[in-house]
C-alpha cells in the first residue's frame, strides 16, 4: 500500500493515471503530454508499475499503458487530487516546490 | 508461465483462501452463537453484511483483473470502460447491500438490500450489452 501512495504523491504520475482513464496508451503518446525528459517520464511509469496501477504491454517496439486500478485505488487518487491541490494553496509548500525545480 | 506471474496467482489464490475461510469462520460462529448468545436477528443482519463485504471486496478488484491485449477480441478502450464502470457498480452495490443489512427495519432488510444490489447488476449487464452493441457497430 506504501508504494500506492507514493505512487499516487506526485502530479505528474497522477495526471498520467487520469490520462489513462480514457483507454490504453503508447509510452509516446503519454509522453507528448509532459514537458520532461524520456529518462524522467521512464522512472514515473516504473513507479506506477511496481505499484500495481499501470500495466505495460510490448508490441513490436512500442509499449502500450492500460490501466490497472482497484476502485479503492481510484478513490485514493481522487483524493490525493484533492489534497494536492490545497498543498499546492499553501504558499510555504510553494515555495519549497519553487526552490526544486524538476530536472529537464 | 514465469516467475512473476507464478507468484502473482499464488498470491491471489492464497488472498482468496484466507477471505473463504474467514467467511466460512463467521458464518459458523453465528451459527454456534445464535439464539443462545447473539439474537437470531443480529446472526442475520452479520451474515448480510459480510455478503455485501464479499461484493465489494470481489468488485474491488474488477478493473485490476486484465486480459492481454492480443488476446482481446474488442476495443480495449471499451473493455476498459465496462470493467470500470462494473468494479465502482458493484462496489456501492456492496457497500448499499450491507448497509441495508445495518440500517433498515429488520422486515425489510432483506427486500430493500436485494432491490439494491439487484439494481446494481442490471446497470452492469445493461452496460455490458450496450458496450457489445457498441463495438459491433463500429
Amino acid at each position: 500500500m506504501t508504494s500506492v501512495f507514493k505512487a499516487l504523491a506526485d502530479p505528474t504520475r497522477r495526471r498520467v493515471l487520469q490520462l489513462l482513464r480514457k483507454g490504453p496508451m503508447s509510452a509516446g503518446d503519454l509522453a507528448e503530454h509532459f514537458d520532461v525528459t524520456k529518462p524522467t517520464m521512464s522512472a514515473h511509469f516504473a513507479v506506477l508499475t511496481s505499484a500495481d496501477l499501470i500495466e505495460a504491454e510490448k508490441h513490436g517496439r512500442s509499449i502500450t499503458y492500460r490501466l490497472k486500478m482497484s476502485v479503492l485505488e481510484e478513490a485514493l487518487l481522487e483524493f490525493s487530487k484533492a489534497f494536492g491541490i490545497r498543498m499546492s494553496a499553501n504558499p510555504q509548500v510553494k515555495a519549497n516546490a519553487k526552490s526544486k525545480p524538476e530536472k529537464k | 508461465m514465469t516467475t512473476n506471474s507464478a507468484q502473482t496467482s499464488l498470491t491471489s489464490i492464497s488472498r482468496g483462501l484466507i477471505i473463504a475461510g474467514v467467511f466460512l469462520g463467521v458464518a459458523m460462529t453465528l451459527k454456534i452463537l445464535a439464539p443462545d448468545h447473539i439474537s437470531p436477528d443480529l446472526a442475520r443482519r452479520m451474515m448480510g453484511v459480510l455478503m455485501g463485504m464479499l461484493v465489494l471486496i470481489y468488485a474491488n478488484t474488477v478493473p485490476k483483473a486484465l486480459s492481454p491485449l492480443i488476446q482481446m477480441r474488442c476495443d480495449p478502450t471499451e473493455e476498459q470502460e465496462i470493467r470500470r464502470f462494473t468494479g465502482w457498480t458493484l462496489v456501492l452495490g456492496g457497500a448499499g447491500y450491507a448497509a441495508a443489512w445495518v440500517i433498515a427495519p429488520m422486515q425489510y432488510a432483506n427486500t430493500v438490500a436485494t432491490i439494491l444490489l439487484g439494481a446494481a447488476l442490471l446497470q452492469v449487464i445493461a452496460r455490458a450489452v450496450w458496450g457489445m452493441m457498441k463495438s459491433s457497430r463500429v
